[in-house]
């Protein structure tokens, strides 16, 4: 629908291509009756002052122009807010209004007026920045309402831009339940890294990083939107270089950065503890030492959380072995600090000094530095571990 | 055999690649003597590695989790390296019998391969 259309209850859309004058209205909170008034307050706070007043006035109550409410929402908040003999029951609307306001009884509280603003927002292309003034008030239980909602979901995907849309995942805080995988909530997760890590990660949560406000469990099309947006490269589905079907979960690096998208049927509990990680981390590991090494540091650091919480986790076991072997070596403390707060140099140094303990030069040593990194990143995991022993 | 179980059927065969790729025969799963409803099950092995791994199809969570805890503790118990791994509705196990946690046995690297492969990525 588009912002032209009109309401068949013939409520004018636009009272200028009506020929008649501008009808001003007074502010509908002030013109209702104290349970009108106060629902319609609710709702501000629900969808923001701007959404609900923009649809009121799309319904034509006034000369304001633009906006792509559609009919039926136009007409069910307007007959709510100014008058009608039934309180409408989701985006369908209500009866029909006179179109003059004044005090009313609401029989009910209108249940989806959040989603309606919502629906209002995503209805045409547009912006995150243009959607986000309709849920930014709302709690994540109302936001539940909305990304429950198949309909609003696929008006998203087709409205939104791929990284828009994945912002508005996160900041909807879509977690997806019900498949097959019991997957730790982002709050559990915060929680339990600042718990078992607290004596690293002080800098870190200083640094605002945090699971919550930053992740999203998604299936269906909203994962395979999110996937290819972050691997472009690996498009067409099904081809060759295609890894959608075997990845449970990754942490973006095109904008949105720093996002964790978790498929709702795939990984562990453990997987969420594991990407959450990552935003921990300080990225001088992965920038130095490359993937796979920081891949190791991330395992071992997430099966001592997963551990203490008697969480069953599998993965990177190559990774995890070989770190485990320089964890033994230069100690947890070292490791984790390079890992949270980009201590590289004093993860190398540590590891030179345990060569040197052991009989190498100081040259010696740090050729073996140079090796350790480059048989992670090579996975001659036997090489690795050898340097240990 | 529901959606659910046959999609991650279908994953499991890409994550494993269970034939020319992998070097992995079909074998006998394991008997699992657990009462949870498995909707299906499957075993492979590396004869070269002596190793043998089974896959179960279990849908609840927390069945799941804790036939993975029984099989951990049960190969603490007898010694045997047991990798435990959990990817959607399905419960991977592998074993190396005859070596030890802390060898690096072919045997043992060819698990953890397998395991990693098995987790896909993350």
């Amino acid at each position: 629908m588009t912002a032209r259309e009109r309401s068949p209850t013939n409520v004018p859309a636009d009272t200028r291509a009506t020929g008649r004058p501008p009808v001003k209205v007074p502010s509908p909170v002030t013109t209702l009756a104290p349970p009108a008034q106060a629902e319609l307050l609710r709702l501000q706070r629900l969808a923001g002052n701007r959404a609900v007043t923009h649809l009121a006035h799309r319904s034509g109550a006034s000369e304001c122009d633009g906006g792509v409410a559609p009919v039926a929402v136009q007409r069910g908040l307007f007959d709510w807010i100014f008058g009608s003999k039934k309180a409408p029951a989701g985006n369908a609307g209500g009866g029909a209004g006179d179109g003059r306001g004044g005090a009313v009884a609401v029989a009910a509280p209108p249940q989806d007026m959040l989603k309606a603003a919502f629906d209002a927002a995503v209805s045409a292309p547009t912006t995150i920045a243009a959607v986000r003034p309709s849920y930014e008030r709302a709690s994540l239980d109302d936001r539940k309402r909305i990304w429950q909602d198949d309909a609003l979901m696929g008006k998203c995907r087709a409205n939104l831009s791929d990284p828009d849309f994945t912002k508005l995942v996160v900041e909807l805080g879509v977690m997806r339940t019900g498949g097959v995988v019991a997957h730790t909530s982002a709050k559990e997760a915060d929680d339990a890294i600042r718990d078992k890590l607290k004596r690293h990660v002080g800098d870190a949560v200083k640094a605002g990083r945090a699971v919550q406000g930053s992740m999203a469990v998604l299936d269906g099309d909203d994962w395979v939107k999110s996937y290819y947006h972050e691997f472009p490269n690996e498009l067409p589905r099904g081809g060759p270089t295609d890894d959608e079907p075997t990845t449970r979960a990754f942490t973006t690096t095109n904008p949105p950065v720093n996002v964790i998208i978790v498929h709702k049927d795939r990984g562990n509990p453990g997987t969420v503890v594991h990407e959450g990680m990552h935003l921990y981390q300080n990225d001088a590991v992965l920038n130095t030492c490359g993937n796979d090494f920081n891949e190791g540091i991330t395992e071992l650091l997430t099966r001592k959380v997963t551990g203490a919480l008697g969480i069953e986790r599998d993965g990177y076991e190559n990774n995890l072995s070989a770190m485990r072997a320089l964890k033994a070596a230069v100690g947890e403390g070292v490791l984790a600090d390079a890992y949270f707060n980009g201590s590289v140099e004093a993860l190398e140094d540590a590891f030179v000094a345990y060569r040197m303990a052991k009989g190498d030069d100081k040259a010696a040593a740090k050729r073996a530095w140079r090796a350790l990194v480059d048989h992670f990143n090579n996975e001659h995991w036997r090489k690795a571990k050898g340097l240990f022993r | 055999m529901s959606d659910l179980a046959r999609t991650d059927r279908l994953l499991l065969d890409r994550l494993l690649r269970t034939t020319e790729d992998n070097g992995l025969t079909a074998a006998a799963p394991e008997d699992l003597k657990f009462g949870a409803p498995v909707e299906w099950s499957a075993g492979y092995e590396d004869l070269a590695c002596g190793v043998h791994l089974t896959v179960v199809f279990i849908r609840d969570p927390d069945q799941r989790a804790t036939e993975a805890k029984r099989l951990r503790s049960e190969a603490a118990a007898s010694g045997t390296v047991v990798l435990v791994g959990m990817n959607g509705g399905m419960l991977f196990h592998g074993r190396a019998p005859g070596t030890s946690a802390d060898e690096d046995t072919p045997g043992v690297e060819r698990l953890r391969d397998l395991a990693t492969r098995f987790a896909g990525r993350e």
